[in-house]
């Protein structure tokens, strides 16, 4: 399949994410004036509005390679590749840059969804790259948008600003130091949504979270921006704070978790996704807290993608057997941990 | 309802609900015709789905139906928020507090500060592909940085742009 060969390499936002807060994301959506949501259009309405979207788009930015969503595969790999999500429609069009940072999707459950993903922690960063991209496209198209509801969008949870704000955050500190429970009633109250590593309808593994704004009413896009980043920097230092506590209190058992996992990594035979997630998650943590032994954050992160099932399958043109699927999991981690030493 | 076999003979389909009133407690059986006649009262012939659903207002647009933007929040053109006007407020109003968008911004507003964080972002990145020696790179961004500059000088002489 060549469409794969421009997604084989690991985007570089993933690959070198920060540590806590891994990656931060402004998200836009919108819908064309007059013009009825993806959904609930046919396919020649749908290519319509994708031809004049497109067009607009290859004047605007350049450098960008594109994809048609046309089966589930695809679909599950750009939905780990976080382009995606498991709420996406099942005739999306990616328009994405080399790096994959400045993402169009059109067609989703909207017409256009505008993505700036970047490494760590820059909400205001990726904020201010959103709204500039947004200014230029409202000078080529006329957006759904009516005085009593704002923009207008298919999904109740976008309809007024379209804006979502969000960081992907590590925190094993917290889920190690059992504080877990506390923070996630502190966060229920908090005007954000949290959700799991892979976004929408995405359950939490692997010691990622992502948390976003809630509100896309009645709230200025700057309040937006402000109260999420209130509720980041509480959880940064809970997270600082529970490391600490860990490396003081329990320094031989982390040693002895990460040890365990790396041997499970690097002499396994047969691996589960979610097993081997688990365990480049210690071993992660480790990297990041100076542990020796363990390989370097970059590597673990590369395989973090690439373990996944979509990414897995992608290695192997996509004929790899369910049953086989495991194994070959376990074959890529020995490979490329030993690779490294 | 479908597939599923009268619970007292066990052959044939069952079509019709039953209750059964065994000293003061109810219990619900499903039964074939043959089955059900031979209990007493306490019938009830089961309606296909279709008939007992009730007529529901649709998006004259789309054609999505009042139940679907309940269940799962979501409408099906720009046509629905008109159409299901006093609903999706309430719906609104428990989702995200708010009913009605009242915070209307112009992006142009914000444009100067955007330009700024953009243009610092910009040089941090130009620095980095001087330093890797990317001059190709560099110089796009060189660019880039001029483009915006350029742009900052016009809005603070139009300041009312
Ligand atoms: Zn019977
Ligand atoms: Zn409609």
């Amino acid at each position: 399949m060549a469409w794969v060969e421009s997604f084989r390499l690991t985007p570089v936002w993933w690959q070198s994410q920060g540590k806590i807060v891994a990656s931060s994301r402004a998200r836009f959506v919108r819908n064309l004036e007059g013009k009825k949501f993806p959904d609930t259009l046919v396919k020649e309405e749908r290519d319509t509005i994708l031809n004049e979207v497109n067009i607009s788009l290859d004047t605007l930015v350049r450098d960008f390679k594109t994809i048609s969503i046309d089966t589930g595969i695809k679909k599950e790999f750009f939905t780990e590749r976080h382009i995606l999500n498991r709420e996406s429609s099942d005739f999306a069009f990616i328009f994405t840059n080399e790096v994959e940072e400045e993402t169009y999707i059109i067609n989703d459950r909207d017409h256009l969804r505008v993505q700036i993903t970047m490494p760590g922690l820059v909400l205001d960063e990726v904020f201010s790259m959103a709204r500039h991209r947004m200014r230029a496209l409202e000078r080529e198209f006329n957006f759904s948008y009516n005085e009593t509801f704002g923009y207008l969008t298919s999904s109740l949870t976008n309809t007024g600003t379209g804006l979502r704000l969000s960081v992907l955050m590590f925190i094993p500190g917290i889920f190690l130091a059992r504080e877990t429970e506390k923070i996630l009633a502190l966060l229920v109250k908090a005007p954000i949504v949290l959700r799991g590593l892979y976004g929408e309808k995405s359950e939490i593994k692997g010691n990622f979270i992502q948390i976003s704004t809630k509100f896309t009413l009645g709230v200025s896009l700057e309040d937006s921006l402000r109260m999420l980043q209130e509720v980041v920097k509480a959880l940064l230092e809970t997270e600082k704070r529970s490391r600490d506590m860990i490396l003081a209190s329990a320094r031989v058992e982390l040693e002895d978790r990460v040890s365990r996992s790396m041997a499970i990594l690097e002499s396994a035979r047969i691996i589960s996704f979610d097993e081997a997630l688990e365990h480049l998650s210690i071993v992660k943590f480790a990297s990041q807290i100076g542990f020796e032994g363990v390989p370097d954050e970059n590597l673990i992160n590369k395989l973090l993608l690439w373990i996944s099932p979509a990414h897995l399958s992608a290695l192997y043109s996509f004929e790899l057997k369910d049953e086989d699927m495991d194994i070959k999991r376990a074959e890529l981690l020995r490979n490329w941990l030993k690779e490294e030493d | 309802m479908q597939n599923r076999y009268c619970e007292i003979c066990g052959e044939r389909p069952a079509e019709i609900e039953y209750i059964e009133v065994i000293r003061g407690k109810k219990r619900l059986l499903h039964l074939c015709k043959v089955c059900a006649e031979k209990q007493a009262n306490g019938l009830r012939i089961l309606v296909p789905e279709e008939e007992s659903e009730k007529i529901e207002i649709t998006c004259p647009e789309c054609g999505t139906p009042l139940s679907y933007v309940k269940t799962a929040l979501r409408v099906g053109c720009p046509v629905c928020y008109n159409v299901f006007e006093g609903e999706i407020k309430d719906l609104l109003k428990k989702l995200q507090g708010s009913s009605t968008f009242s915070v209307h911004e112009d992006l142009k507003s914000s444009e100067e500060k955007d330009l700024i964080v953009i243009k610092h972002r910009l040089k941090k990145e130009l620095e980095k592909a001087v330093e890797s020696e990317d001059f190709e790179k560099a110089a796009r961004l060189r660019d880039e940085i001029n483009e915006i500059d350029r742009r900052l000088k016009w809005l603070g002489s139009n300041p009312l742009d």
